[in-house]
């Protein structure tokens, strides 16, 4: 699978019961998306809110173990009620770009585009992202990281021993 | 002591270290028990060990004259979370969104509102 193409571009949808307008709310309100965007076990902040194009959200990123990171959306269109496109990256404290905390291999930016569409049952989600501006090594990481095992695959059976581990420790 | 992401996967980025790790994962072990499978001399496995240490992956008993190592499970339960695929933040994302919209419709369904 590795070298395939198809890890450029990652996509991901979503069946929602809810209709299009509440979902809109949960993306485009600041103490919606706070409170489900993130990382699995990351308490995730909003410092700075601006829902428009060019606007940032800014958020801080808490996990029990880890420092704290922060990470920002810099919108570039938004066209309610469908469509929303954005640049993701880590950010430093001040919502300056950063450099991701576990790799300098990581595409700095991933642009994003999720779109809504109504169903009869409520709203079809749909997320496209990309490596935006990266080079060739920073395709091949997000490759990776997008192919199913991610970068745990990299470090071997090595992690499932540790999983075993933790689960018992 | 909240541990170096850029330390960890450094650390664990060498194929000694990470079967040094696996097999601590099994239990404490002095230098002498963790070179001998390694036909490696103990000031070089002592050296992966001080990098592991540097990372916050292994502690050493300061009790023992042999200073048997352990792994530290808060520096590794960290790495892992970060080693979710980007699959993994959107999904897990849109589960809590899921679950978020559920939880609000149903307030304001107690509320007497509703959402449509």
């Amino acid at each position: 699978m590795t070298g395939s193409k198809d890890f450029r571009v990652f996509e991901v949808t979503r069946q929602l019961r809810h209709p299009r307008g509440t979902v809109w709310k949960a993306w485009s309100q600041r103490d919606q998306i706070e409170k489900w965007w993130g990382p699995k076990g990351c308490a995730v902040r909003a410092l700075r809110f601006e829902f428009r194009p060019g606007g940032f959200f800014h958020y801080s990123m808490d996990a029990a173990v880890a420092p704290t990171m922060w990470g920002r959306f810099n919108f570039l269109e938004i066209s309610a009620p469908d469509r929303i496109v954005w640049l993701n990256s880590f950010a430093n404290r001040d919502c300056g770009m950063a450099r991701a905390p576990f790799s300098d291999k990581c595409p700095l930016e991933i642009l994003n585009i999720v779109t809504f569409s109504e169903t009869a049952e409520g709203t079809t989600q749909a997320l496209r992202a990309e490596p935006f501006g990266a080079t060739e090594e920073e395709m091949q990481f997000f490759e990776d990281l997008c192919s199913s095992g991610s970068l745990a695959q990299g470090f071997g059976g090595t992690f499932d021993q540790l999983s075993a581990h933790l689960n018992g420790a | 002591m909240k541990p170096n992401l850029d330390r960890v996967f450094s650390a664990l980025a060498d194929p000694t270290r990470r079967r040094i790790v696996a097999r601590l994962a099994r239990g404490e072990a002095t230098v002498m028990e963790l070179a001998a499978p390694f036909k490696m001399t103990q000031p070089s496995v002592s050296k992966h060990i001080k990098v592991l240490e540097r990372a916050g992956l292994v502690s050493r008993s300061r009790q023992a004259q042999t200073r048997p190592c352990r792994l530290e499970p808060a520096a590794l339960r960290a790495a892992m979370e970060w080693t979710g695929s980007y699959r993994t933040l959107w999904e897990d994302s849109f589960d809590r969104l899921g679950d978020f919209l559920d939880a609000n419709s149903q307030t304001k369904k107690k509320d007497g509102g509703n959402d449509r």
